[in-house]
């Protein structure tokens, strides 16, 4: 009797071991150096060649009064307006922000070469301006006077920098992708820009026509998005093959105020 | 077996087979005994995490291997090879270089030791020659001898330098031979640190033979690795019944990964804590091995089963997933229940209760506001909030202030009037409100308002409104002035601020002088309101009060004012006097009143019934005790303790408090109650936010022992600041001003309306390093616009020197100045470095935007403080600390940075040291406005 009872005993003790290894094997660690690194991303040959057109009456632009800076007023002839809304003579919109926000694969370095963003005749030149994660940005003051550069981003980190001396220049980089940077001088309450940051090269501004070029893109499928300061933005598809060049027209209405 | 027939009691054969089954039922109760243990949920857990987390450590390890930089690693890799092979063809030098050190290593030996016996002998000489010294007596021999033997000891200590060169020389070559290979090694192992990290990890746990050898039944006792974890918490007792005994909590026995970042979405229980930067983490203030869970949580620590700890789910939804996946039930034995987690913020309380402010519990911080604001306190006894202003006006005035037609419609139904009323409603309810009941509930308004009317002390507004505001103007204003930080009004909606009373209907309430005389000095009617004096001009105020008054409440001026039946009075009286004086004597003390002291007599007994006085001043209620239930301990009441009537709802504290504020007089359901003995707790009319967080604050009031030395605000400077922070909660400050990140309220409106920010009223982040203690109290004593573009305007506090005295406390000791926070010492600049600080001043523009003096920007908009306070206003050592980089003192100032990575904007001043220009840029602006500079 008592040798079946230690019998009985290993035996659930046996089995009780195994139910307690089961079911997780003992798995390795597997993994390769570098394995799920995304692929750099390729240039293509293809063209977007667009316009942002502005549907409706373009709403009256305020005229700025710059006379609490004389050295302001001096470097002007003519009266500056506002540059919220910007309409050239064929209807086309200014100063509208257009990047693929959909569908690029694959990072892209950024480039060494610096944009830059003037500070002349107490306004930033230019009024919208868009470039890469890390891509140096020269901020250049123009004007005898004291400007300071704040910029307000919510991703990246914020900066205001004083720029009392002509001819001074700061070097700045936002390290993240951010869709739009406001900035702004608070000595001159009415100077505004706005600037895109992108992890690829392949965003443009339209000038004063509304013509905006994005090039060097591979073939595939895209969401292009345009931004406006006071239209808010708008997306749509496109599908582009090798060494094509494909118009695109994007249209604001301007009874459409995000405000 | 052979057949024994013996006279015996028993049968043998009956026997043995009565034994053989006992041992097999002992046998299966042994093994199911085992098989239990073994399989218990909290060990099931631990196995189930062992899986997860090499899960986990698998996908960190691929991630870690994926982050290697694929083409420096090749590189290493085959550099490292050349490395390994250029030292193999080198093999033949190598061991020639190692020969050689050998060698030398030998013959310095040699050298070195003859070295060292040379010293000894010349100390022997030494010792001779000195002998002879002391005596006066000369020996040229030993002399000679000594210097000898000085000069070949140099000898031999300059042999072993050279050797030791020589030696070392070899010693290089090889070094450079093997530095490639070292470098390269070293590289690696810093580009595999992580991975290899976790393969050490991986490697120590899973499942292998041993595991599952000291995790195997019976054996598990002596070492096991599925065990209970348990954090013991002697500064923290637990109180079970009438002792204190330290607190035990095994919750981290199945809670396993509670404190481990990276298992955020991990399942239950094995789920990170969601605030790893405020608790459990070892440099987050609430460590886990200091406070454990339970101090919070609530719940039994010691138990280690789902029910018998005490869960209890937060919403209807979970508790009906818990039944279905843990066959929960509410754990009745349990001597502690947990919190829902919606109310867990309660618990903050039992150590922060003596804390004015608790930034991190916003739930329970507003609870708690609105404990005071409602005037919950009023009537309610709560210890930690004693001694606070009564919630609604004082009424010894309010003959003249407002009418008896208006006082009786508000106490009627005060939400007719304002939607947003904190008076809260005592009659129309739904024990009050019957067809027998409504007469003598008018009876008991009427007479409320008469006696409040008969014994108001009279009151003319003593300043006259002129009759020349402007509304649209007084609108602008009232927006703009800061009338918004305390007082909501319809026409701000969204924003809605409850410190003080919604002032939409105004116009419907008091008369237009009231208002003025009110606005241009809110001491003269009451000598005790908080409302701060705002120095408006005599138009300013017209403005204003044109605006409230062209405020109407159409609907509430044109409805009935209720009436009272005289008999329905008469009746009351006798109920209320026969209880002491039986029915005749009664009727007889009746006839001696007349029609006056009738009403007076059923007022005043209303108002006492009613406790009308927790939240305003009553002319003859002056010592008046609240008539609530103290709530000072109610969060650990017996559930014995409270009367859930006939209401059916779970008998748990969180329900009782649920249904009592949602409705409550809904206990009284069903109840046969005489009138003047049913519930009498006015509806407050609640938001479900409002509710919760009043809930929360109730069920955090549980009494719980604490020691001293664990509660906030107690120890140190704790009470100075809990102090000062009293003065500045008591008058709302945070409303407008951000004080150490919290408050400054009112910028939700200017977000509403698009406005820049940085035209609200300052923050006050590092003000106790910044002000002057002598300037803050002169400035709290006769206010003064400092930045005049600003249309929001700091008021004229009515403050007590006492009241002063605690901010400026306050402040300092939260800005970590030292007592008695008065050094000031500015260096005096020389001539040179005036005329530098000049030249820096001006080439840096700060008169660009900076007021100095009577100086004024060019242009208003970007207009800042005035330099010719810096003074007498700012401290020198915060000055260099706001040069230096602002925006990190004050996020989004306008005052842009002018040395960016300290690099100088002015090169051409003190060699570009951007240190000393700020320096001298901070003592030259002490000497502006001072009539000893220019």
């Amino acid at each position: 009797m008592t040798g079946k009872k230690i019998y009985f005993l290993t035996l659930s003790l046996v089995v009780m071991a195994i139910v307690g290894c089961g079911g997780s094997s003992n798995q390795g660690l597997s993994g390769s150096i570098g394995q799920t690194a995304k692929p750099t991303g390729k240039l293509g040959t293809a063209i977007i060649q667009g316009i942002v057109m502005l549907k409706g009456k373009p709403p009256v632009e305020p005229i700025i009064h710059m006379g609490a800076d004389p050295i302001c007023v001096a470097a002007h002839s003519k009266p500056v307006h506002a540059q919220t809304v910007v309409v050239g003579k064929n209807g086309g919109l200014a100063n509208v922000f257009v990047y693929v926000s959909k569908g690029i694969t694959g990072t892209y370095a950024s480039p060494s070469t610096p944009v830059t963003l003037l500070q002349k005749g107490c306004m930033y030149i230019p009024h919208v301006l868009g470039m890469m994660v890390n891509q140096p940005l020269d901020i250049i003051n123009e004007d005898a006077t004291l400007h300071n550069v704040h910029a307000m981003p919510k991703i990246n980190a914020p900066f205001n920098v004083a720029q009392p001396t002509q001819g001074m220049s700061t070097t700045e980089t936002f390290s993240k992708p951010e869709i739009m940077i406001p900035i702004k001088c608070d000595v001159h309450s009415w100077m505004r820009g706005y600037i895109g940051v992108v992890s690829n090269p392949f965003y443009g501004v339209s000038n004063s026509m509304g013509h905006f070029k994005i090039t060097q893109l591979p073939a595939g499928t895209y969401t292009l998005t345009a931004w406006q300061e006071a239209y808010g933005t708008q997306s749509q598809s496109i599908t582009i093959t090798s060494g094509q060049t494909q118009g695109v027209t994007f249209t604001f209405n301007s009874s459409s105020s995000k405000k | 077996m052979a057949d024994f027939k013996e006279p015996r009691a028993y049968n043998s054969k009956t026997l043995a087979k009565v034994f053989l089954i006992a041992s097999f039922a002992l046998l299966v109760a042994i093994v199911t005994m085992i098989l239990h243990d073994y399989f218990k949920p909290w060990k099931q857990y631990q196995r189930e995490f062992m899986t997860l987390e090499r899960k986990m450590d698998r996908v960190k390890f691929q991630e870690a291997m994926s982050k290697i930089n694929v083409q420096k690693y090749n590189q290493l890799k085959s550099s490292l090879a050349a490395a390994k092979a250029s030292i193999r063809s080198e093999r033949s030098q190598i061991h020639q270089d190692q020969n050689m050190i050998a060698k030398y290593q030998a013959k310095i030996y040699v050298v070195h030791q003859d070295y060292q016996f040379k010293k000894i002998e010349i100390n022997a000489l030494k010792w001779r020659y000195e002998q002879y010294l002391i005596k006066h007596e000369a020996n040229p021999t030993l002399e000679k001898q000594l210097n000898n033997l000085i000069a070949v000891d140099k000898k031999l200590g300059n042999r072993v330098t050279v050797l030791k060169l020589k030696r070392n020389g070899y010693g290089q070559a090889l070094t450079q031979i093997y530095a490639q290979k070292t470098k390269d090694q070293s590289t690696l192992t810093a580009m595999l640190r992580q991975v290899n990290q976790i393969k050490h990890q991986y490697a120590k746990m899973g499942f292998t033979p041993f595991f599952a050898f000291r995790n195997a039944p019976i054996v598990n006792f002596l070492s096991p690795t599925i065990k209970i974890h348990q954090i013991l918490l002697k500064n923290l007792p637990v109180d079970l019944y009438f002792a204190h005994t330290m607190r035990v909590d095994r919750c981290i026995t199945c809670h396993l990964a509670i404190d481990t970042p990276g298992f955020e979405n991990a399942p239950e229980p094995f789920t990170t804590h969601p605030d790893l930067k405020l608790f459990l983490s070892s440099n987050s203030p609430h460590p886990m091995n200091k406070f454990g869970c339970t101090v919070c949580h609530g719940g039994v620590g010691p138990a280690v089963g789902f029910i018998s700890a005490g869960h209890v789910p937060n919403s209807k939804a979970e508790a009906i997933r818990w039944k279905k996946e843990y066959g929960w039930h509410y754990p009745v034995n349990a001597t502690s229940h947990m919190l829902p987690l919606k109310y867990a913020e309660a618990s903050c309380e039992e150590c922060h209760g003596v804390q004015q402010h608790i930034d991190f519990a916003p739930k329970l911080d507003l609870g708690r506001r609105l404990l005071v604001v409602r005037g919950c306190i009023g009537c309610h006894k709560i210890k930690q909030l004693e001694n606070l202003p009564k919630a609604g006006p004082p009424l010894i005035r309010v003959k003249g202030k407002l009418t008896r037609a208006f006082v009786t419609k508000w106490i009627w139904n005060p939400r007719s009037f304002d939607i947003y009323a904190r008076m809260p409603s005592f009659f129309n309810q739904s024990n009050n409100s019957g067809p027998k009941s409504l007469p003598k509930t008018k009876a008991e308004l009427v007479s409320i308002v008469y006696y409040l009317f008969h014994n108001s002390k009279n009151y003319a507004p003593p300043q006259k409104y002129p009759g020349y505001g402007n509304i649209a103007k007084g609108k602008k204003l009232f927006h703009t002035i800061g009338c918004l930080a305390c007082h909501g009004i319809a026409d701000a909606m969204p924003y809605h601020p409850e410190f003080a009373p919604d002032l939409s209907d105004e116009g419907s309430k008091v008369t237009a002088s009231w208002i003025y005389s009110w606005i241009r000095d809110p001491q003269n009617y009451d000598p005790t309101t908080r409302m701060p004096n705002m120095r408006l001009s005599k138009r300013q105020a017209a403005n204003i009060t044109a605006y409230l008054m062209s405020l109407k409440n159409p609907a509430f001026e044109k409805e009935a004012v209720p009436k009272a039946s005289t008999a329905v009075r008469n009746q009351m009286i006798i109920h209320i006097l026969a209880k002491n004086a039986g029915w005749t004597g009664a009727k007889q003390e009746l006839a001696k009143m007349n029609s006056g002291q009738r009403w007076e007599f059923l007022g005043k007994h209303s108002i006492q019934k009613y406790g009308c006085f927790g939240c305003h001043e009553i002319n003859g209620f002056e010592n008046a005790q609240g008539i609530g239930t103290d709530l000072t301990t109610w969060g650990s009441k017996q559930l014995e303790q409270l009367d859930f009537g006939l209401v059916k709802i779970p008998h748990t504290r969180v329900a009782f408090l649920k249904a009592k504020l949602e409705n409550p007089r809904v206990f009284d359901y069903g109840r046969v109650a005489s009138f003047n003995n049913r519930l009498k707790m006015p509806n407050f009319y609640l938001s479900k936010r409002d509710r919760q967080a009043i809930m929360t604050a109730v069920l955090g009031l549980t009494g719980n022992y604490i020691p001293q030395s664990m509660q906030a605000g107690l120890t140190g400077n704790g009470p100075l600041i809990e102090a000062g922070d009293r003065v500045i909660c008591k008058f709302n400050c945070r409303a407008c001003h951000i004080i150490h990140d919290q408050g400054g309220r009112i910028l939700q409106y200017y977000k509403q309306i698009g406005l820049d920010p940085s035209m609200g009223p300052p923050n006050l982040a590092d003000e106790g390093a910044k002000v002057q203690v002598k300037w803050m109290y002169n400035f709290f004593r006769h206010v003064y616009p400092i930045r005049p573009w600003l249309k929001i305007r700091m008021p004229s506090f009515p403050w007590t020197d006492k009241e002063i005295d605690a901010v400026i406390t306050y402040f300092n000791l939260r800005d970590h100045q030292e007592f008695p926070f008065m050094k000031i010492s500015v260096p005096k600049l020389t001539f040179t470095e005036m005329i530098q600080a000049k030249k820096l001043f001006n080439q840096l523009e700060c008169l660009h935007c900076h007021i100095v003096g009577n100086h004024m920007p060019k242009d208003m908009a970007a207009a800042a403080p005035n330099l010719s306070q810096v003074r007498y206003r700012l401290k020198p050592a915060w000055i260099l600390k706001w040069l230096k980089n602002p925006n990190a003192i004050m996020p989004g100032t306008r005052m842009p940075d002018f040395w960016p990575n300290n690099a100088s904007p002015a090169p051409n001043i003190l060699n570009g040291n951007s240190k000393k220009q700020r320096e001298i840029l901070r003592d030259y602006l002490y000497t502006l406005g001072s009539t000893s500079a220019n």
